[in-house]
């Protein structure tokens, strides 16, 4: 509290001039304003309030308490979600967003043949999710797809149907999305760009070999970017739906079922009031997320 | 003071500009729900000015490549025509997939079309039609003895209401579904729909069946109904669902049907079925990697010749015969919604228009063009002679017209029966564990049992 008062203390007293400006600042802030209550929080006032309902979607929601959340986490698909999910975020942490900051570092330094790098790694990424999970439908497909096709070369009697067996189908649908770290590598390079010449020179001159550079210097002022990406990658695996649902829709089994197919499957039996209590759960373990990310990379503190 | 106004100016062109991208666009799209929303009208709706054309616009997944589209479009342009200068439809076409949600979607914004083609079942029973969103036919069917007439006794006792409403009109015909195969590749000789379901099965020995085990298990789905329905008690089971979504799969009938389907999954599925769509059991089917798919008699449009783009390997549509399921059983629910019902909401001149569309669907020259070209029967109907003889040279029709006889058996298809996301997810998601034995039948009967509690659970 004191700390909160002393800071308040420490800020500079608003001029006239900028008191008189503030009309219109809160003027131009209106339409943003107006949009976040209507778009944002009010639809997310309403998921939370309707997820202790009994809604069908068209007629008045009926109290329930808290039997949506006592029936999902009593869902053994439910709590295969969550652990689904958990897998996937470090997968996501780990090797998503290590192949994106790959990608960027080649970028940066441009190496021989850095261009066909950034073709090969940009262009598919401009394709859509859907149309990707389509693909790999036909990538991983048994009978005439590439992956079982080349295997056949090395083991002629080998079978698996990628997709719809366990624990492939896992893997499968990681698959789909893993390499595909655009974004990742965009923000990186951006940091990576920012980072003055000078600090190079200096570290030359006190002997840091290139990997040194890059371990001691480098890699820690892009903090801020890996964390960012680790966000933006991990709350992507919370909303992931279109390589679920058109690849095995959460199958074989429960093995790779997702929050976003149960939410969508409660919608399919007008249970609002359930699908909407998944919804906040998913919500609130992306505010998890952005909390401990934020805290791991010390993302609120500036480095230059 | 000039600064301060030009900034306010520009604020308010801001927000303008803002309320001006949230909207439509249409200005149609603002007026009350009712005759005149734009998904009702197209043109003008006649009040003031009867003389004028009465214009409406349904959304139909019947038009463009869907395959109801081949009888679906010229029957409304027919429509058009028998009522030039009165009368108008308008197809909007919607992809069939999506088209229960946008129904649901207008429904939510109160601008339903005058005419509306089906629906979800569950939606319609347990909120469209509880909530006023239907206008109600039975005054119409009693002063229209020739539509009335032709319903099926099942359907119009399934649609009429304890207060004697009816708002979705009852069918006149049944298609009930069998399976073709492929004669070049199977020609037993025995009559299929005779035999016992297990002597089917010694008759059938290693022939390939086209399975689709992906989406919702269509193809696998019609199968597991007929092996349910040749079980003891198997087809008032299945009835069960009519009244309550069936929950509790834990019983020696369902539980033995899979076990059977569970076998052919293993022994004479095509290489495709594992993963398949519909549409790779049908290409499986077309392409004579499989000698039987199972599917409703809309199938037979894919056999004509004008389709022979689609076959492979050898395979002729000529060759493939149709048959029901062993035991006499067809797949088809007649205690169910008809095809079509109208919106409360809609203005008299509106739905005066839906009820002639109506009444030219059920005339019998309209019903007879509908056997001839997707199959079926209305058993209340009297043939015509010509109807009679068209009716033969398509022949996996006339396969299935002399297979439908007073000793048919209807069966409901188990995806009608069963809670929605199981049918349309849960169900298919665990075909693939079914047929490579990671569940039993009793675990695949207890997983549905979970999955379907769980979906009714509120």
């Amino acid at each position: 509290m004191n700390a909160i008062r002393r800071r308040w203390a420490l800020r500079p007293r608003a001029g006239r001039l900028e008191r008189a400006n503030y009309k219109w600042i809160y003027l131009f802030l209106l339409p943003t304003v107006i949009i976040f209550v209507l778009f944002y929080a009010v639809p997310i006032v309403q998921v939370f309030v309707t997820s202790f309902t009994r809604w069908d979607g068209f007629t008045d929601p009926e109290f329930n308490g808290l039997r949506n959340y006592i029936n999902m986490f009593t869902n053994s698909a439910f709590l295969q979600s969550l652990k689904n999910l958990f897998l996937w975020c470090l997968v996501a942490a780990v090797f998503h967003v290590g192949f994106g900051t790959l990608v960027a570092f080649v970028l940066f330094y441009r190496p021989r043949g850095w261009k066909l790098t950034r073709a090969v790694f940009m262009i598919p990424n401009v394709i859509s999710a859907a149309a990707w999970a389509m693909i790999y439908r036909f990538i991983f497909n048994n009978d005439f797809g590439v992956l079982n096709t080349i295997i056949r070369f090395f083991d002629p009697d080998f079978n698996v149907q990628w997709f719809y067996q366990s624990p492939w189908a896992f893997w499968a649908v990681t698959l789909t999305w893993l390499f595909y770290a655009v974004i990742v590598t965009l923000v990186v390079l951006g940091d990576l760009m920012n980072i003055p010449s000078e600090l190079g020179e200096a570290a030359r001159l006190d002997g840091a070999t290139g990997w040194q550079f890059i371990r001691h210097i480098q890699l820690p002022l892009c903090r801020g970017a890996i964390g960012t990406s680790v966000i933006v990658s991990l709350t992507a695996r919370i909303a992931m739906y279109e390589q679920i649902s058109l690849t095995t829709a959460g199958g074989p089994g429960n093995d790779t079922m997702s929050l976003s197919i149960l939410l969508v499957n409660g919608i399919l039996d007008y249970r609002y009031g359930y699908a909407n209590a998944v919804g906040v759960v998913m919500f609130l373990i992306g505010l998890v997320i952005l909390f401990v990310v934020n805290r791991l990379f010390r993302m609120d503190e500036t480095d230059y | 003071m000039k600064k301060k106004l030009t900034a306010l100016l520009l604020a308010c062109l801001m927000l303008a500009t803002l309320a001006a991208c949230g909207g439509t666009g249409d200005p149609v799209a603002s007026t009350p729900a009712g005759s005149d929303s734009p998904d009702d009208s197209a043109g003008p709706s006649g009040s003031d000015s009867p003389a004028e054309v009465i214009e409406i616009t349904i959304p139909s997944y019947k038009t463009g490549e869907n395959v109801g589209a081949v009888f679906f479009e010229p029957q409304v342009e027919r429509f058009n025509e028998l009522y030039e200068g009165q009368y108008h439809i308008t197809l909007e076409s919607v992809p069939q997939d999506g088209f229960n949600d946008r129904l649901k979607q207008l429904a939510q914004q109160d601008m339903l079309p005058v005419l509306v083609q089906g629906g979800d079942v569950d939606w319609m029973a347990n909120i469209a039609f509880p909530n006023g969103m239907a206008y109600d036919l039975s005054s119409w069917l009693d002063e229209t003895p020739a539509v009335k007439d032709l319903l099926l006794d099942d359907g119009l006792a399934y649609c009429t209401n304890e207060d004697g409403t009816i708002y979705s009109l009852p069918l006149a015909t049944v298609r009930p579904t069998g399976f073709f195969y492929n004669s070049a590749m199977w020609n037993p000789s025995e009559d299929l729909s005779a035999l016992s379901m297990d002597e089917f099965l010694e008759v059938l020995g290693d022939q390939k069946i086209a399975f689709s085990t992906a989406e919702n298990g269509w193809v696998a789905a019609l199968f597991l109904t007929a092996l349910i329905a040749a079980e003891d008690g198997g087809i008032e089971w299945l009835q069960s669902g009519v009244e309550a979504k069936i929950t509790d799969f834990n019983n020696d009938i369902f539980i033995n049907a899979v076990t059977k389907l569970q076998a052919l999954l293993q022994n004479n599925a095509a290489s495709n079925s594992i993963g398949a769509a519909y549409a790779d059991a049908a290409n499986a089917f077309m392409s004579s990697q499989a000698a039987l798919i199972s599917n409703g008699p809309w199938m037979s449009a894919d056999f004509a010749e004008a389709n022979s783009a689609n076959w492979r390997n050898g395979f002729n549509g000529a060759d493939v015969r149709a048959s029901l399921f062993p035991g006499q059983v067809g797949i088809a629910t007649t205690s169910c919604f008809g095809e079509w019902w109208i919106s409360a909401s809609a203005s008299e001149e509106e739905i005066e228009l839906a009820l002639a569309f109506l009444e030219f669907v059920y005339s019998p020259e309209e019903l007879e063009a509908y056997l001839l070209a997707e199959g079926g029967d209305a058993p209340k109907l009297d043939y015509s002679d010509d109807f009679r003889a068209q009716q033969g040279e398509t022949q996996v029709l006339a396969d299935l017209a002399a297979d439908t006889t007073e000793d048919t058996v209807f069966a409901p298809c188990i995806l009608d029966m069963i809670p929605a996301s199981v049918a349309n997810s849960d169900f298919g998601r665990l075909l693939p564990s079914l047929a490579d034995g990671t569940y039993s039948p009793a675990e695949f009967a207890e997983w549905m049992t979970d999955a379907a509690v769980a979906a009714t659970t509120e």
